[in-house]
């Protein structure tokens, strides 16, 4: 009897804490609202939503405004942070290199490098530079 | 001659056939022959039949008893129900989502997209990409299964490609409970299934594009089957577990460390036994010349077998030194791993109640395998951490690592604990 009472109380505890940490999230971090919003998103739209609307739209915008595959170089993400990690994942085949074809400027407004010319211009402060021949 | 349950099977042919298939790849890759949905289809052709011919195989069949029949008890029903709802819950998460995670994008997402849009993997892999992916030389099992998923797509989809996870979870507790019910009753497997299914950090790792559930799953079920031929001597068990060791040195580096102690494990059984079997001795020797095949590979192809640790060039001895030093804070990361329910609910607190309480038995024939099992696997990550050179830091390692460490063997701590609950003739 002592040990299927011991069986239950640790079963009960576990079950417990079990649900409270299923359900935390859904309070503590907003986890519904969350999923409610990707719920209604398109893969595409879900991919933004995950790396931040604005540098998904960049990452889209370097994409198709260079030839692949081709070298570059970006400024205005932290290296090796999980942004700049988002940034080389999806525009591979683009090779990340230190003289590169093309610089790839993300919210900086005034980038000036030798030898670098405007290529192309998203809005003020996401751009593109290539290399001048 | 008991083997293998019907869902068992199934779940061994999608883990093993999808690790086969990965290594397949490598193999064209080798041969100059580009992925493609053809040259895919033949090893898949050759495992189904592989597959069909081991399903009709009586050898390798389990008869079902009238157990099977009953009904089911509310206790029944509310595990059951608990499992049914993790594994649609996991499956939820994994598609709501597309890759996030740091590593699960940065070196097995990029990897998997290098390789499918290249059709091979590309003969300068290892020294071209060192500075496009980091950790060029992780094994490539998850990256070429994802890679295998694109080319029968037909293209990049990072948000279907995820299915391979959640699938390793559902596969680890149709293992885990096949296996539970050669020892314990149905409710007692589904008891105990239950716990493995609800315990946070394998939940989140189910969905989450890392490599440690799978590589959990391998290293597992490794042990599992290696325990039933402990057990049982029924030569299946230890082939199938020698091919789950080496899919596991092919899916995580941490693989080495999990031959090895599988290969102690046996040898120590042995001779506790004082039973030497022929085939114990060809595994044991096998699971060694495979890990020193494997380190001789990463040498000769000029990698280590993990770049972070190959910043520092002490000499061993100081490398030993040191690592004394840290031994209070590798305990402490562990008292916050155990102590922790967020991630682990209160398994490690049942494991370490169990361990002190019942000192003895736990060292009995019953338990004696599993037992030195986990106290090998916390040994050799114990001594990784005292000789890790980590460029970012010893603390940097140990937090960011530890508790994914620790996922790799919770499947055998509560195989463990399912077991001294028979060992100790507790009731539910």
């Amino acid at each position: 009897m002592k040990k299927r009472i011991f069986v239950r109380v640790a079963l009960t505890v576990w079950v417990i804490i079990w649900a409270v940490f299923l359900v935390r999230p859904y309070f503590k971090k907003g986890l519904l609202d969350r999923y409610i919003s990707l719920a209604k998103l398109s893969t595409e739209g879900k991919r933004g939503y995950v790396t931040g609307e604005e540098l998904y739209s960049f990452i889209k915008f370097c994409k198709e405004s260079v030839k692949e595959p081709s070298t570059y170089r970006i400024e205005g993400l932290e290296k090796d942070s999980i942004e700049h990690r988002r940034f080389k994942y999806y525009i591979y085949p683009n090779i990340e290199e230190k003289i590169p074809e093309y610089i790839f400027i993300y919210k900086t407004k005034y980038y000036p490098q030798n030898g670098y010319k405007e290529f192309s211009r998203m809005n003020d402060e996401n751009y593109i530079l290539r290399k001048m021949n | 001659m008991r083997t293998f349950f019907p869902a068992e099977k199934i779940a061994l042919f999608y883990c093993v056939g999808l690790g086969l298939l990965t290594m397949e790849m490598a193999v064209l890759s080798l041969a100059g022959i580009r992925f493609s949905i053809v040259s895919l289809l033949v090893c898949i052709f050759i495992i189904m039949f592989v597959a069909c011919m081991l399903g009709r195989s009586r050898r390798l069949n389990v008869s079902y008893g009238k157990a099977a029949a009953n009904p089911f008890s509310i206790l029944e029903k509310f595990f059951a129900g608990a499992i049914t709802f993790e594994v649609l819950y996991a499956f939820f998460r994994t598609f709501i989502m597309p890759m996030e995670g740091y590593d699960a994008i940065a070196i097995y997402a990029l990897k998997a997209k290098i390789f499918y849009l290249a059709g091979t993997i590309p003969y300068n892999f290892f020294s071209a990409f060192k500075d496009v992916v980091p950790h060029i030389e992780y094994p490539l099992l998850i990256p070429l299964a994802e890679a295998s998923f694109y080319t029968f797509l037909g293209s990049l989809n990072d948000l279907i490609v995820k299915v391979i996870f959640p699938l390793y979870y559902v596969s680890l507790l149709a293992v885990f409970y096949s296996i539970l019910k050669r020892f314990l009753n149905r409710k007692e497997s589904l008891l105990f299934t239950f716990l493995l299914a609800t315990i946070p950090q394998v939940t989140d790792f189910a969905t989450n594009g890392y490599t440690d559930l799978p590589f959990a799953f391998y290293c597992s079920s490794a042990i599992f089957y290696l325990y039933l031929w402990a057990r049982e001597k029924h030569s299946p068990f230890i082939i199938l577990s020698f091919v789950l060791s080496a899919l596991a040195m092919w899916t995580k580096a941490e693989g080495l460390l999990f031959a090895l102690i599988n290969a102690a494990v046996v040898i120590i059984c042995m001779a506790k036994e004082k039973s030497l079997r022929q085939i114990g001795v060809i595994y044991a020797a096998i699971s060694l010349f495979a890990v020193i095949a494997y380190l001789f590979l990463l040498k000769a192809a000029g990698l280590a077998v993990n770049s972070d640790f190959a910043g520092e060039h002490l000499p061993l001895i100081s490398k030993i030194m040191t690592g004394f030093g840290r031994i209070p804070d590798i305990l402490n990361e562990y008292q916050i791993q155990f102590f922790g329910p967020k991630r682990w609910n209160i398994v490690w607190m049942l494991f370490i109640a169990g361990f002190i309480l019942r000192f003895k038995r736990i060292f009995l024939k019953e338990l004696f395998p599993l037992t030195v099992a986990i106290l090998l696997v916390l040994s050799g990550y114990t001594v990784v951490y005292m000789l890790s050179s980590a460029r970012q830091g010893f603390g940097w390692h140990l937090s960011t690592s530890g508790s994914r460490l620790f996922l790799h063997f919770v499947p055998i701590v509560v195989f463990w604990l399912a077991l001294l609950f028979k060992e100790l003739k507790l009731e539910i």
